[in-house]
């Protein structure tokens, strides 16, 4: 009788352990991602890849880029839409006009340098971001 | 026996009979834990000694970025908390966040923000342009970079 009461009370808790599931999710952005910001991340992955390869003396001469034009694209809200940001984003694609006809570590540093001054005037706070795509001396 | 069997079932029954109930735990950037928090007088005193402090501290959300949920202000004793995200490499719920508990891990340190910048956050909040024309001086803030976040539901 006793080891029925013990074997009945390990059932017990062991179907009790199982009444609380415990699931962790990560998340990255739990927002709305505008197409803007979906082209700026896309955008960022491209050129980061490119990066390393330049860092670790890759050859890059066959690298392109094909970017739709920033300021075509659907911001996250009408409040993206400043002044600026046409001759800016037709800057950015000179630029990467320039990486396409010579790729070297030369155009690429001039593309980020085009991401810097556009975000610097219009929306600083990804800056921290494409620090990470400057390549040092 | 028949009778205890019966009352074993019957328990197991009232016991776990609720259907299983999946507690969802959510992170935002890297999956941190909501141990060894340290308390924000430490914390102070620690930035006031080495100028830049790795920690993980405790908080409540006064306000997330209204745009994207690329920052938060978050209330740490009575001090208010600019909190970024490190690298720009994660957001937060830009809206139903404001009261809730937050964990954050990451790197307090003392930040001065320029007008551009305060006028920046301020057109972020939604603030009117009265608001954000009003910002003139540049202030001293404890910025915090997180690389982790726990919001408390």
């Amino acid at each position: 009788m006793k080891k029925l009461i013990i074997i009945g009370g390990i059932f017990l808790f062991a179907a009790c352990q199982q009444s609380e599931k415990q699931v962790s999710q990560t998340i990255i952005d739990p927002n709305d991602t505008s197409e803007m910001a979906l082209l700026m991340r896309d955008m960022f992955s491209q050129l980061e890849m490119v990066k390393d390869k330049i860092l670790i003396g890759e050859d890059i001469s066959k690298e392109q880029f094909d970017f739709e034009l920033i300021h075509k694209q659907t911001p996250t809200d009408e409040s993206f839409l400043k002044e600026g940001l046409e001759s800016m984003s037709t800057a950015y694609a000179y630029s990467v006009n320039s990486f396409n006809e010579e790729p070297s570590s030369r155009t690429f540093s001039s593309i980020v340098s085009s991401c810097m001054s556009c975000h610097t005037m219009l929306c600083p706070g990804p800056l921290e971001r494409i620090d990470n795509l400057v390549i040092g001396e | 026996m028949k009778t205890t069997l019966s009352i074993l079932s019957l328990a197991t029954l009232f016991a776990c009979g609720t259907p299983t109930e999946t507690k969802v735990e959510t992170f935002y950037g890297d999956k941190i834990t909501s141990e060894n928090l340290t308390e924000y007088s430490d914390l102070l005193d620690q930035v006031d000694l080495s100028g830049i402090v790795n920690t993980k501290i405790e908080g409540i959300i006064i306000e997330t970025c209204a745009k994207k949920g690329c920052w938060m202000q978050v209330k740490a004793s009575e001090d208010t908390l600019m909190v970024r995200f490190k690298d720009y490499a994660f957001f937060v719920p830009k809206e139903g966040a404001d009261g809730k508990s937050v964990i954050m891990n990451g790197e307090a340190f003392y930040d001065t923000l320029s007008v551009d910048l305060l006028r920046h956050y301020a057109e972020d909040a939604g603030d009117s342009e009265e608001e954000i024309m009003s910002i003139t001086e540049p202030e001293l803030v404890l910025s915090f970079t997180a690389d982790g976040v726990i919001i408390q539901e």
